[in-house]
């Protein structure tokens, strides 16, 4: 079982859940206290910052649809290649700028999310994954070989890239904007819904849950931000090509990121995110190592703390307050 | 204040405190950085690069490193694996140049990768110099200012073959055959000088295909290639797929006089996949160690006695191109990044690739040879004077 946390569904309770998160909300402060504060970065604190909040945003999109809604998507990659795609058309054809390209590559993957729902809703459980997967591998193949989107050798941007700390606002806003969006979902009577549709997707349609129209939102909200992750990271390389735009990279990366975290908690994508990112840095100069590391972590991580590094964390903390009382 | 709010806060302070960090640079070094494939499929080319760029690095420190502002320094190579990945050479030659504080920097392979890595040091304003980039491909990208790269020509490469025959007299039935990918230089090479060149020297293609450059089952098209009885056969497709194609083509039984299979048959290992097969496999190339170039047998000898590898001529661009930026540094006198980029427009010397000058759009060519698969060896074949050994013609049947 992929997901592991079961958050308390009783009206009382989720009230109080409501007002906690509510706090939440200081977070998109916090973040614009940070781009002021980012003025006096390094370039590699800025380099890393931009990495971190992209595979943060790419991460929450895939905890929302696996870890809440039970949708263990393997299609990370198609919305992440739409969404650079797609801002490298709006730029270069439309000549739009950044701050109406970037929504738009997230609204171009929110409609390929809209396109293929009807099909692969069809699919349940590991037959959802093994859709979603075909969809990554044909869209890829399709990028490929048609020539239309520059084939294999892919698209150039026509301007240059903004410079590193222009990147990190960008992906800053990114950041605050995906924030709001899972703290609403996640907080809401969507999120009940969302959780009753993955616990039992027919017992919740008894119970007159429409469990097509609530995976539908959660979805197309997963892409639509998945798509704004890939049109940033399209901008900051400048060029777009299929091979690393819809690389299965995407997709392992979000996925182990998730579940070193820990799924299905509003922090695990952000905690998994520090802690990829980080081992990623402190192992640059042993890219074996690396690989083989964090395939380890995942092994343990899997066998002994099912509910990531958060999970571990918070079952810690609880323990040491139940022996402090 | 609830446990997940804590974490949030830890690590909004986290990212500050990193922030507020910024990476020493260290004077007593020269940092250039590398980021190149050592490992996804080109990591074939990958290793022979980090080999060509450390030893050329080596060599420098060796005689006490660069003279910059009156005093030797040493240089330091930092390289890091792109896994064949273009967003990974973007971000690494980010962190090169932002982390590790290198002064310059040395390209990855093909063009997919060399312009991801030459793309971030255009915007960053940081000289790179790199090797394995056909150059129409570069150029066709930008205009560029702080990029550089001496490769070979993609029409040089192309028209080869076509030279080779018309010098040799080789008699075929004036039947081609191309099967090319779909990857930027497929395109180039395979959809469209090929077709041209065939026809201006009064060969008709009987068939032209493309595919995807991951493709591995290629028997229709080669039972196509085989049913129009062509003599030349033409493939442009990366070292995987080549071994895979010229197995099917022999399990066919199809075995055209000529047989030229670019990018794929360079390799050592595309014979060693191969075996028998590989002979009479021709392939464009553009260094060999009997050329008339400084250094260029010891460079192969030395790789070979430390690798215990066949040498390859990847070896040769990649150390021409790190000899090329630490001649630019030395020139310069300074780390100025500008000052080191003019002093790489600048150059106009015989390396070990051959003589190297770079034109307005910051290429400089290398004259194309051909090789070919001779009992495990690639012999250079054309043209006549560069040639180490005869033509091996027609092309072997397979047995």
């Amino acid at each position: 079982m992929l997901y592991a946390e079961y958050e308390p569904t009783s009206d009382p309770e989720v009230a109080e859940m409501i007002r906690r998160n509510v706090s939440k909300i200081v977070v998109p402060t916090l973040l614009m206290a940070l781009a002021i504060a980012s003025q006096g970065f390094s370039d590699y604190a800025l380099e890393i910052g931009f990495r971190l909040m992209v595979m943060i945003t790419l991460a929450e999109a895939w905890n929302l649809l696996a870890g809440y809604g039970g949708l263990v998507s393997l299609g990370t990659a198609s919305f992440v290649g739409i969404g650079a795609y797609a801002l490298t058309g709006l730029v270069n054809n439309a000549h739009l700028p950044l701050y109406l390209a970037i929504p738009g590559a997230g609204l171009a993957a929110a409609m390929l999310a809209l396109l293929v729902s009807r099909a692969v809703f069809r699919l349940r459980g590991l037959y959802f994954t093994v859709g979603t997967l075909a969809l990554a591998e044909a869209l890829r193949m399709f990028m490929v070989n048609y020539d239309g989107f520059g084939g294999a050798s892919g698209l150039f941007l026509s301007q240059d890239p903004p410079g590193l700390y222009a990147l990190f606002c960008i992906a800053i806003g990114l950041m605050a904007v995906t924030t709001l969006v899972i703290t609403i979902a996640t907080a809401s009577r969507f999120s009940i819904l969302l959780r009753a549709v993955r616990d039992d997707e027919d017992a919740a349609a008894q119970i007159g849950v429409k469990a097509f129209r609530i995976k539908l939102v959660a979805f197309v909200l997963a892409s639509f931000l998945m798509g704004m992750a890939g049109a940033l990271q399209g901008l900051k390389v400048g060029t777009v090509e299929p091979y690393g735009m819809f690389g299965i990279q995407w997709t392992v990366s979000v996925l182990s990121i998730v579940i070193i975290g820990g799924q299905g908690l509003r922090l695990g994508p952000v905690a998994g995110a520090f802690f990829v990112i980080a081992l990623g840095e402190v192992l640059a100069d042993y890219p074996a190592l690396h690989l083989a590391i964090t395939g380890v972590i995942l092994i343990v991580v899997i066998r002994f703390a099912p509910k990531g590094l958060v999970g571990l964390a918070r079952d810690i903390a609880a323990r040491n307050k139940g022996e402090a009382k | 204040m609830n446990f997940q709010y804590k974490l949030a806060q830890v690590s909004i302070a986290a990212c500050l405190l990193a922030g507020a960090m910024s990476a020493t640079h260290a004077a007593d070094e020269i940092v250039i950085g590398a980021s190149i494939p050592l490992s996804g499929p080109l990591a074939g080319f990958g290793m022979y690069q980090k080999w060509g760029y450390e030893t050329a690095v080596k060599d420098q420190n060796k005689a006490g490193g660069i003279l910059v502002d009156g005093k030797k320094i040493p240089v330091r190579l930092v390289i890091r694996d792109d896994k064949t990945d273009p967003n990974v050479t973007a971000s690494n030659s980010e962190s090169l140049l932002s982390r590790d504080n290198a002064v310059a920097l040395l390209g990855s392979c093909t063009p997919a990768l060399v312009n991801a890595g030459a793309l971030v040091a255009e915007r960053r304003k940081v000289p790179i110099v790199a090797g394995c980039d056909p150059l129409g491909a570069f150029r066709s990208v930008r205009k560029w200012n702080y990029a550089w790269v001496m490769f070979f020509d993609e029409g040089d490469l192309a028209t080869a073959p076509f030279r080779m025959m018309n010098d040799y007299g080789i008699v075929t039935n004036k039947k081609v055959a191309i099967l090319a990918d779909n990857g930027p230089d497929g395109i180039v090479v395979g959809g469209k000088i090929w077709p041209e060149t065939a026809k201006a020297n009064g060969y008709s293609v009987e068939q032209s295909t493309s595919f995807p450059t991951d493709a591995q089952q290629f028997t229709s098209m080669v039972a196509q290639a085989k049913s129009t009885g062509a003599d030349v056969v033409l493939v442009d497709a990366i070292p995987p797929q080549a071994i895979a194609m010229r197995k099917q083509m022999a399990s066919a039984g199809f075995s055209p006089k000529v047989l030229v299979m670019e990018k794929g048959a360079e390799p050592e290992f595309f014979a060693q996949a191969t075996g028998k097969l590989a002979d009479g496999v021709l392939v464009g190339g553009y260094w060999d160690p009997s050329f008339p170039y400084p250094g260029a047998a010891d460079l192969a000898k030395r790789f070979e006695s430390e690798t215990k590898q066949t040498q390859s001529q990847h070896i040769a661009d990649s150390h021409a191109a790190a000899q090329v930026l630490m001649d630019a540094i030395a020139a310069a006198g300074t780390l100025d990044r500008e000052k080191i980029n003019a002093a790489i427009a600048k150059t106009n010397k015989t390396y070990v690739i051959g003589p190297v000058k770079f034109d307005a759009t910051n290429t400089s060519a290398i004259p194309i040879t051909l090789m070919q698969w001779q009992s495990g060896k690639a012999v250079v074949v054309w043209p006549k004077d560069r040639a180490n050994g005869k033509l091996l013609f027609p092309l072997p049947e397979a047995k």
